[in-house]
């Protein structure tokens, strides 16, 4: 058969209609709060109104007099009941003792931080029970800043530590400080990131039911790692794994948020059990909002030579992760040191990042990871260097690229970047932006309406593999036929609505030559599903979609074991196609894969006797180029995959109003091997919206208190339709040479960039008046004071 | 006491609707679209015991009385953006319900008058009602009473309803002086902002304005003069001069405001002119 036919009939890189399309689109999806449960009872969750306080008293009898009140308990009660909720990183990385509880004991950390919940008839009393619960505090100042924090004789937040400091990683390539003496130009600058959050349309939801006899608990939520939460759960209730089952329905939107460590997981599976009643924790909007991620200050030099090479590259950076949760969210912070120098070829540098601890909500998983903020602060050192040189700086991106050639290539951080071909993107952008013609029009542009122009790189490592966290780097999947000839495919990956499943069934589909349509994928179930990590790291695909491959092989092996058989051939002579297997060798009649399954099945000492049942493979798929053991220099890399992409943006500043408006956008992405570029397309365009609504508009504000104050959608402003202009995004292909079928991870490239491109867009617009200090978001309060200071 | 449930009522004449008002004061809500009202209860920032649905009231209604506009409490935007008479007589309405966002959903819902009541300092009633000299006509249980619209205004959501009453239309004056051209513009930081400024201009006879700016201050302040005096400049001045104490929350400061608010002002004044032609 030729090449073109193969290609043609591969289900590889087709635009697969989402299995489920139809019943979203129909409002036909059971979310986690839909589900009915008999006799369901409600928890409402007192949360401080303080940033810092210890706890003197809680009285609950007032509350737990109310009638409907089932139960009522504060973290003290709690703490003598459950052990520690384990945390997603390893306590040894820790500088000293952490006690991650589900409610606060004897100290509140951060405001919004649960201190009692109650357990109700309905939601509506457990609500208003909350107010007759009587918290004695001893108000503290709070520490609202990780630079406040780093600073001597600031108090020190948690018991039996030396300081704020959650962890610090530095390190160094080369000789950055003679290299910053030999150069003809440097530049220093820094940006400040605000906080901002994901906020998916489905805030989160558990429902926790105790079956007293079996002694088994089930919790059914927003779940984006089902198997670490049912770990988690069961450490902290001190269950065994096998007595609790975590079910995790379709999800609205997870973006990171609903990874595993929300003290509420644990606090309704405890409450089910205490009370024998199901019960429900439904966050509110302004619960949701408590989700805090991205709040970092950077300052940077950047040293090139007089031809614009980039010779030398610093940055130290603080990140202010609030309070510990036992998430790990604070991780990322790690994630932007170690993606720091990027696509970039520099051979000196010094990074150094700390992570600091405050008292603000902890950090919790955010689409970017901390890839965003790296990409963000090295896009702009390169924009203000061809400032201060003079130069384009599309131009002087292109001097500084690493060369396809060179890759795989380690970069300072120790990641091995496995490929990529950033020249040919940049010059695709350039012509798809028209980047020429905006240079043009903005030459043109009036005085009181300035055109910006942003161009960023950004690379996103993608399938974090942590050493010593749950989840850790495989995926597992199970491919089963059934005698029917149906194709059961169960993962351990789950799809927070991105469309995982469609890729999963169609990389089955391709290996078994039936219609992905035909497959029923089953995700989010403990009981049901194999072990692994979930959704996290853009690994869904890259892990799930390996697994599957793997598992459809072995499958397929068996199968045409049996079709050889039945068509009078060997085994390598068949082929499946359109569900039926034919002899490659000629015409004949085919077999439909029903009447072998049925075979294998019923056959097995004739027909089928080469076949060990059951018709099923469960496969797990671990990647190459992750390595926990340090190499010479210490260094160690928990990413395997490194998608790229190159960005322009075109804004309008108008003066007037310091009101930016987003006049045209367009990208690049490379993530190798693609199984499905509609749903990618579709997940780097809704990371792109993310980026720019974190450029512009995205921020957690709080008063002086420490008290947040945008928790609502009104006052937190995430980008609408009309915000955001026609993306007109393209793709290259370079295969990673690490992954049997050349994929990289995809799902979370296009923040990062978009962060990167906004920021000097609005930077190019503001020309001459643009600070060294980059402020982000830039919302039109921030811009109206540089234009007034002018 | 502790009742989780607030009784919703639909009252069948405004005599009963002003009778619960009576007997509940500031313990019952008036439910117009409630695009408002319900979100802050769901929320618990507001607890009523009752609250009143005045779909029955038969306040759906616009209509021209002698030299006014009559707008009942139960209109909506969407029945403003589809009124002939709104758009012939008081196309400053027009052209502000065509403007307001959160979809068909809340067009169809929301009314003018709940946002009156409300006096949202950033929402859009508020500004247009004022440029026109509209009066707002209020029903309690010592009888019916108009106000005009800037004497209603007092603050951030505060205004001249006492606790039992509540509001049954508005009117708005025709001019003689025509022809009219009106613009309304809002200044948003994004499509999900709330307005960060509003400006309303009403041109009439060709040479006469008002102009009236919303969400800069607390509740609308505004000028009147002749276009051609001197420009927008000179409404400018004249309302920046007011601006003493400016709104702020967590969307834009005050310095913002007043940063901005020259801007918007000049524009909206400079929209209305270009219907001259």
């Amino acid at each position: 058969m030729s090449n073109a036919k193969q290609r043609q009939e591969s289900w590889i890189g087709r635009s697969v209609a989402r299995l489920d399309a139809e019943k979203f689109v129909t409002g036909n999806i059971e979310y986690a709060a839909d589900s009915a449960v008999e006799d369901l009872h409600h928890i409402a969750v007192l949360r401080s109104p303080h940033a810092r306080a210890l706890i003197r008293k809680i009285d609950l009898d007032a509350c737990r007099a109310i009638p409907g009140v089932i139960a009522a308990v504060s973290g003290r009660d709690v703490a003598a009941i459950t052990n520690q909720t384990p945390s997603r990183m390893p306590r040894d990385r820790f500088p000293g003792p952490i006690d991650i509880r589900c409610l606060a004991v004897d100290r509140v950390q951060f405001e919004g931080q649960g201190v009692a919940a109650v357990v109700a008839r309905t939601s509506e009393i457990a609500r208003r029970a909350l107010d007759k619960i009587v918290v004695d505090y001893e108000v503290q100042t709070p520490v609202l800043s990780g630079e406040e924090a780093l600073e001597p004789g600031a108090p020190i937040l948690l018991p039996d530590w030396q300081s704020n400091v959650l962890m610090r990683d530095h390190f160094k390539q080369g000789d950055p400080d003679s290299a910053f003496k030999a150069c003809a130009y440097v530049v220093s600058g820094e940006v400040v990131a605000a906080a901002s959050t994901s906020a998916p349309i489905e805030t989160r939801c558990y429902t926790a039911i105790w079956d007293r006899r079996a002694s088994r608990l089930t919790i059914n939520g927003t779940f984006q790692m089902p198997h670490p939460s049912r770990w988690s759960i069961a450490e902290a209730l001190g269950l065994r794994e096998s007595q609790v089952r975590v079910v995790a329905p379709h999800a609205g939107g997870a973006f990171g948020l609903k990874m595993v460590g929300h003290p509420e997981e644990v606090l309704t599976a405890l409450l089910a059990k205490l009370t024998g009643k199901p019960v429900r924790f439904a966050e509110s909007r302004a619960e949701c909002f408590m989700a805090r991620s991205r709040e970092q200050v950077h300052r940077f030099e950047i040293g090139a030579d007089a031809d614009g090479r980039v010779i030398v590259y610093r940055n130290r950076f603080v990140a202010d992760v609030g309070a510990i949760g036992a998430g790990g969210g604070w991780a990322m912070g790690l994630v932007t040191a170690a993606v720091s120098t990027t696509v970039y070829d520099i051979p000196h540098c010094e990074i150094e990042g700390t992570l600091a601890i405050t008292n603000k909500a902890p950090w919790q998983g955010i689409r970017g990871y901390g890839k965003e903020t790296g990409n963000l602060v090295i896009e702009r050192a390169i924009d203000m260097l061809a400032k201060k040189m003079g130069r384009d700086p599309a131009e002087l991106r292109r001097i500084n690229l690493v060369s396809k050639d060179q890759l795989p290539r380690r970069i300072p951080s120790g990641m091995l970047v496995d490929s990529g071909d950033y020249h040919a993107a940049l010059d695709r952008l350039l012509e798809l932006f028209d980047y020429d013609g905006w240079r043009r029009r903005q030459a043109k542009s009036d005085s009181e309406c300035r055109i910006g122009i942003g161009i960023a790189f950004e690379l996103t490592p993608e399938g974090g593999s942590f050493a010593g966290s749950l989840p850790n780097g495989f995926e597992t999947t199970t491919v089963r036929v059934e005698p029917s000839g149906e194709v059961i495919v169960t993962t351990s990956v789950t799809s927070p609505g991105g469309g995982i499943e469609t890729g999963i069934a169609q990389v089955v589909a391709d290996i078994l030559g039936i219609a992905p349509s035909s497959i029923v994928v089953r995700q989010g179930d403990t009981d049901a599903c194999p072990f692994g990590g979930g959704n996290a790291s853009s690994r869904g695909m890259m892990f799930g979609g390996g697994a599957a491959a793997l598992a459809a092989r072995d499958v397929r092996t068996k199968l045409d074991l049996c079709a050889a058989v039945l068509l009078q051939t060997v085994p390598e002579n068949i082929v499946w196609r359109d569900g039926c297997a034919e002899r490659r060798d000629g015409p004949g009649a085919g077999i439909a894969l029903r009447e072998v399954a049925s075979a294998i099945y019923t056959q097995g000492f004739t027909v089928a006797s080469g076949v060990e049942m059951p018709l099923e493979a469960t496969r797990s798929f671990r990647p190459k180029n992750v390595r926990h053991t340090p190499d010479q220099f210490g260094r160690t890399t928990s990413y395997p995959s490194f998608p790229y992409a190159v960005h322009g943006a075109a804004i309008e500043l108008d003066t007037g109003t310091a009101q930016v408006r987003v006049l045209d956008y367009a990208a690049i992405h490379d993530c190798g091997v693609v199984v499905n570029p509609a749903l990618v397309e579709g997940q780097f365009k809704g990371a792109i919206a993310m980026g720019i609504g974190a450029a512009l508009w995205e921020e957690l504000v709080y008063d002086d208190d420490g008290r947040l104050v945008t928790d609502c959608i009104k006052r937190y402003l995430l980008p609408r339709s009309r915000d955001i202009p026609a993306l007109r995004t393209g793709s290259l292909c370079t295969p990673s040479p690490f992954h049997p079928m050349g994929m990289k991870g995809a799902g979370e490239t296009g923040v990062g960039g978009a962060y990167a491109a906004i920021s000097n867009a609005v930077a190019d617009a503001l020309r001459d008046l643009a600070p060294s200090r980059t402020m982000i978001p830039a919302s039109p309060p921030r811009l109206a004071r540089i234009l007034c200071d002018a | 006491m502790l009742d989780p449930h607030f009784q919703y009522v639909e009252p069948q004449s405004l005599e009963e609707a002003v009778d619960l008002l009576g007997r509940f004061g500031g313990e019952a809500v008036v439910l117009g679209g409630g695009t408002m009202m319900v979100p802050e209860m769901t929320s618990d920032a507001r607890r009523p015991r009752v609250a009143i649905g005045i779909r029955r009231l038969d306040l759906s209604t616009i209509s021209q009385e002698n030299d006014e506009v009559i707008i009942g409490a139960g209109v909506s935007y969407t029945a403003l953006i589809a009124s002939e008479l709104i758009a012939r007589q008081v196309p400053l309405l027009h052209d502000m319900a065509r403007q307001i966002t959160g979809g068909v959903q809340i067009r169809n819902q929301g009314t003018l008058i709940g946002s009156a009541a409300f006096a949202n300092p950033t929402s859009d009633a508020p500004t247009c009602l004022v440029a026109l000299g509209a009066r707002i006509r209020l029903a309690g249980p010592q009888g019916q009473r108009s106000v005009p619209a800037a004497e209603f205004f007092l603050g951030a959501f505060e205004t001249a309803r006492r606790p039992d009453e509540m509001l049954t239309a508005v009117s708005v004056p025709i001019t003689k002086d025509q022809p009219v051209w009106a613009a309304y513009r809002k200044l948003k930081h994004a499509e999900g902002s709330w307005p960060i400024v509003t400006a309303a201009c009403l041109i009439t006879g060709r040479r006469h304005a008002r102009v009236a700016m919303g969400a800069a201050t607390r509740r609308p302040i505004v000028a009147s003069g002749e276009v051609d005096g001197g420009g927008p400049e000179t409404f400018v001045r004249l309302l920046t001069e007011q601006m003493q104490e400016c709104w702020e929350d967590p969307l834009a400061d005050g310095a913002y405001r007043r940063f901005a608010a020259p801007t918007l002002v000049a524009r909206t004044i400079a929209a209305a002119m270009e219907l001259r032609r």
